[in-house]
């Protein structure tokens, strides 16, 4: 591929970065050779995206020297590392929802002109598309693709800029197994073509699948580059989280506690945010004791189904029944005192307040109700300090006090929080259901494997999960019955143990649709 | 976070947002604003040619003279009133700007029984402060409540409403006290009882004074014994305490804290917005409303269009955020504010300078307590690079 006396693509020596209270990366080397796929592998607050923000002009280095093609640069600023050929797709797509795909991806060239020259654009658009198999349609409006074609947008605009360094940040989180072969195609293509591929992940299997070499960070320290052909994924896992890592949780086959579900979901409705519908004759019911799991792509109307059951967002049409009792646009407050516990998908501003403390954090939605509080107006406040602290301790949270504000959390310990707080059973209220919307997104291997732990635990307790994740392990591995939902209509539920990946991959992104004899009534 | 180099050296200050704010660092940085602010002063009486020592001196006086001291309490009582108002509201970040209105209509409810008392109509002598005390809480509390409703059933923004309201307000009192109005002082209705009243008090009445008859004196606040200030004070004070307790040990306190911060979670954790808004802009207008009850039976002792002069309501609302929206501390800054407005006084009286040398004095203090805000939430380091 490379021949020896060429130097490497990019190569970064003692890189140091201090944030407040944290040391981000501690004398890091990091070398990626002309023309390989270079994985980056580590948990959340490893250092994986602030290396790259480095390398990319966004965070400059406190200490350390970075070499492009063997020559010593200065990145100041995302206008230094393009012209020097760097590209980034990052995390969190920054493209203009209601422009078309040459108009992002042309945002900020001169070589079009003053007045556009848009048909040349989109030429090179589509040559660009061709060269490297993938299709792109460039005068389709961002927010009509899927997330698989806006990751393309991305990628365009760094090869429009001649980029032979890319680097693409954890570009598989929104994808579905199809749309990730597919790109992993288009970086093999990449490739051979010369170019050079950071790939960041946490994912391993991606990493050994993809990636010629992989180096290894933890806690801002670089653990290795190995050839991920040459060891195993236990071996990635350790080196990645410093210890054992269980792959499977064990999980017993369900008891059926009742045969009445805990939840029944009929015929229901519901509008997005932006008024268009966004669940469609969504039918289903969770048995006490079993996780009934949805898998689907981010977007495809599980966060609003979730909101309607949860009593956050009205139902248009329908109906939702919690143990019996006919909730449909009844009030969260109403919901919550049934027993539901509510993992919301937004840890931050809805799971959680930052700027309040962690006991104000602990009691939100118990607060009305006693031991929380005396003649219903004054807080109970020692009760609330000790139910905190005892909280905090049996889910294992990492703070610094209860009177420390929400936001000093990781993660990890806020999802914790949150779980601690919600699955907390008082004397009026047990726990009977869970709603749980991507409860492990975003969190480390350790956070994630304790989450789901929990589910677990809760379930083999007779209470009824409904686990909404976009992340298809996951949903296998934690899952009694899984259902597919694809534009916010139920494409199929089958049983998780005789679920094909395959098969689910085409429900979600649309192509197949089971009918309503071989679906799986019953867990 | 925010870098400049030094020039010509090899530092440069940095300013990074702190994870945590310290809890005194609030209440340190006001002050060292306000200190700032008293000596940048100093330029513009140099600019004017007053000694800037001079001008201190005169200021330090208002502070260390028991009268003058309580003169500027005095000043301070409706601010408190109106900045404790706002605590509530603005922490669950619902902008009440109608303070103002509020105290307006706080006064013009607490007229009702001495136009009643000059009409001949008299109550039990007992009676007057505490009906007047319910009237000045109850009324404008209602009144209050409307914008609550507005914002909560129809996301009307409150801010306009509120501020709206104030002209409604004022428009009342200048139709009631009016040459011809019904509760002019001139009103035939008091003719009898209230000329014989004035002859007493060896005064006459002034021809085209828009305003109400004085309050008399059975229905006026009384004046604490030794420090000579308002009893009002008192009532201030009692309402600062239990404003803490609500917001620091109750479930009300708590679910304002919770709305302030984010929408999506009032609605997760069981919030009723509507009742809970309904509530605390009851609360809200009632206290603004006390301060106008304070002021008129205190103060001014007539219902007129200057009430709330010179801006009661609006200089609360600089009060209340100046104060960080703790009760106690906005005691302590409606002192301060009363002190700046005095100090103005005596220099107007004593240097001779006017009065828009001690409003732009004024107007120094708070850009600097503005600016403070900066570094309650960021700090500054001095790094190598």
């Amino acid at each position: 591929m490379t021949s020896e006396e060429e130097p490497p693509a990019v190569l970064m020596k003692g890189i140091v970065k201090q944030f407040p209270g944290v040391l981000a990366l501690d004398h890091v080397d990091f070398e990626v050779k002309a023309g390989e796929i270079h994985g980056l592998l580590g948990e959340n607050g490893a250092g994986k995206t602030t290396l790259v923000s480095i390398l990319y002009g966004v965070y400059r280095a406190d200490a350390g020297e970075i070499y492009i093609h063997g020559k010593k640069v200065n990145i100041k600023s995302p206008k230094d590392a393009i012209k020097l050929g760097i590209g980034m797709v990052p995390q969190h797509f920054k493209l203009v929802m209601a422009h078309t795909v040459v108009e992002n991806v042309i945002l900020g060239l001169k070589e079009f002109g003053m007045v556009l020259r848009m048909k040349e654009a989109e030429k090179k658009i589509v040559e660009l598309a061709n060269m490297y198999g993938f299709k792109i349609n460039p005068k389709a409006k961002i927010w009509q693709l899927s997330m698989g074609e806006r990751q393309y947008v991305e990628l365009l605009k760094a090869l429009i800029r001649n980029a032979n360094i890319l680097i693409l940040d954890e570009p598989t989180t929104v994808l579905t197994p199809q749309e990730t072969r597919e790109l992993f195609n288009t970086l093999k293509r990449m490739k051979e073509e010369g170019k050079s591929i950071i790939f960041i992940t946490h994912k391993l299997e991606e990493a050994k699948e993809l990636c010629d070499r992989v180096t290894v960070l933890r806690k801002g320290h670089v653990i290795g580059t190995v050839d991920p052909k040459k060891v195993s994924l236990a071996d990635l896992a350790r080196m990645m989280v410093g210890r054992e890592v269980l792959f499977r949780i064990r999980k017993e086959p369900a008891k059926i506690v009742s045969e009445e579900p805990v939840l029944e979901v009929k015929g229901l409705y519901a509008l997005s945010d932006k008024g268009v519908m966004a669940v469609k004759n969504v039918s289903l019911e969770v048995y006490p004791g079993e996780v009934f799991g949805i898998a689907g792509i981010a977007g495809s109307g599980q966060e609003e189904l979730a909101e309607v059951i949860t009593g956050m967002r009205k139902a248009e049409k329908g109906k939702v029944i919690i143990a019996g009792i006919d909730v449909t646009n009844a009030s969260p407050k109403k919901i919550f005192e049934l027993g539901v516990a509510y993992i919301p998908e937004s840890r931050i501003y809805v799971g959680t307040v930052p700027n309040l403390t962690i006991w104000e954090n602990m009691i939100m939605r118990h607060h009305r109700y006693p031991p929380f509080v005396k003649n219903k107006i004054v807080l109970n406040l020692p009760y609330i300090y000790e139910f905190t602290s005892k909280r905090a301790k049996e889910l294992n949270m990492m703070y610094s006090s209860i009177f420390a504000p929400a936001r000093t959390l990781s993660g990890g310990n806020l999802q914790r929080l949150i779980l601690a707080r919600e699955l907390a059973e008082t004397p009026g209220r047990k726990t009977r259901l869970i709603v749980a919307v991507y409860p492990t997104r975003g969190l480390d291997v350790g956070a994630t494997e304790y989450v789901r732990k929990i589910l677990i635990e809760q379930r083999n307790r007779g209470v009824g999960v409904l686990l909404i994740s976009e992340d298809l392990e996951e949903i296998l591995m934690l899952s009694d019955r899984i259902a597919v939902i694809h534009n916010g209509e139920i494409m199929g539920v089958v049983k998780a143990e005789e679920a094909n990946i395959e098969e689910i991959g085409l429900m979600m992104g649309g192509a197949l649709r089971k009918t309503a004899s071989e679906e799986v009534k019953r867990p | 976070m925010l870098a400049i180099r030094i020039p010509g050296t090899r530092y440069a200050i940095k300013f990074e947002r702190r994870l945590e704010i310290p809890r005194m660092i609030p209440a340190l940085v006001s002050i060292a604003s306000a200190i700032a602010g008293v000596l940048l002063g100093g330029i513009i009486f140099l600019a004017i040619g007053i000694s800037p020592m001079e001008a201190y001196t005169r200021i330090g006086r208002v502070v260390t003279d028991p009268a003058t001291l309580g003169n500027a309490i005095e000043i301070s009582i409706p601010i408190m009133f109106t900045s404790l108002a706002l605590i509530l509201p603005f922490r669950m970040a619902f902008y009440n700007i109608g303070g103002e209105g509020q105290f307006e209509i706080g006064a013009i409810v607490a007229t009702i029984p001495v136009i009643w008392y000059w009409a001949g109509f008299e109550l039990p002598a007992l009676l007057y402060l505490p009906l007047m005390g319910i009237l000045a809480f109850v009324i404008p509390g209602l009144w209050a409540m409307i914008p609550a409703f507005l914002r909560a059933k129809w996301k009307v923004n409150e801010i306009l409403v509120t501020l709206m309201m104030n002209f409604i307000s004022l428009q009342i009192i200048w139709y009631l006290v009016s040459p011809g109005g019904p509760w002019n002082e001139a009103n035939p209705a008091f003719k009898e009882r209230y000329l014989e009243y004035l002859k007493e008090q060896g005064v006459s009445l002034i021809p085209g004074f828009k305003g109400t008859p004085v309050v008399p004196e059975i229905a006026r606040m009384p004046t604490l014994p030794i420090v000579g200030i308002n009893a009002g004070l008192i009532l201030a004070i009692i309402i600062a305490i239990a404003l803490w307790f609500v917001s620091a040990k109750t479930v009300l306190g708590y679910e304002v804290r919770i709305v302030g911060e984010s929408e999506k979670a009032t609605q997760y954790a069981g919030i009723n917005y509507l009742k809970l808004v309904l509530l605390v802009m009851f609360i809200s207008g009632g206290l603004a409303g006390l301060g106008g009850f304070v002021n008129l039976t205190a103060n001014s002792l007539k219902l007129s269009p200057e009430i709330a002069t010179p801006g009661y309501g609006y200089t609360g609302i600089i009060s209340a955020w100046l104060s960080r929206l703790n009760p106690i501390a906005a005691i302590l800054v409606s002192v301060f504010f009363g002190v700046l407005t005095q100090s103005a006084y005596i220099m107007q009286q004593e240097l001779r300078t006017s009065h828009y040398v001690s409003m732009g004095f004024e107007g120094l203090i708070f850009i600097l307590l503005v600016i403070g805000d900066f570094f309650v939430h960021y700090r500054i380091r001095i790094i190598k690079r």
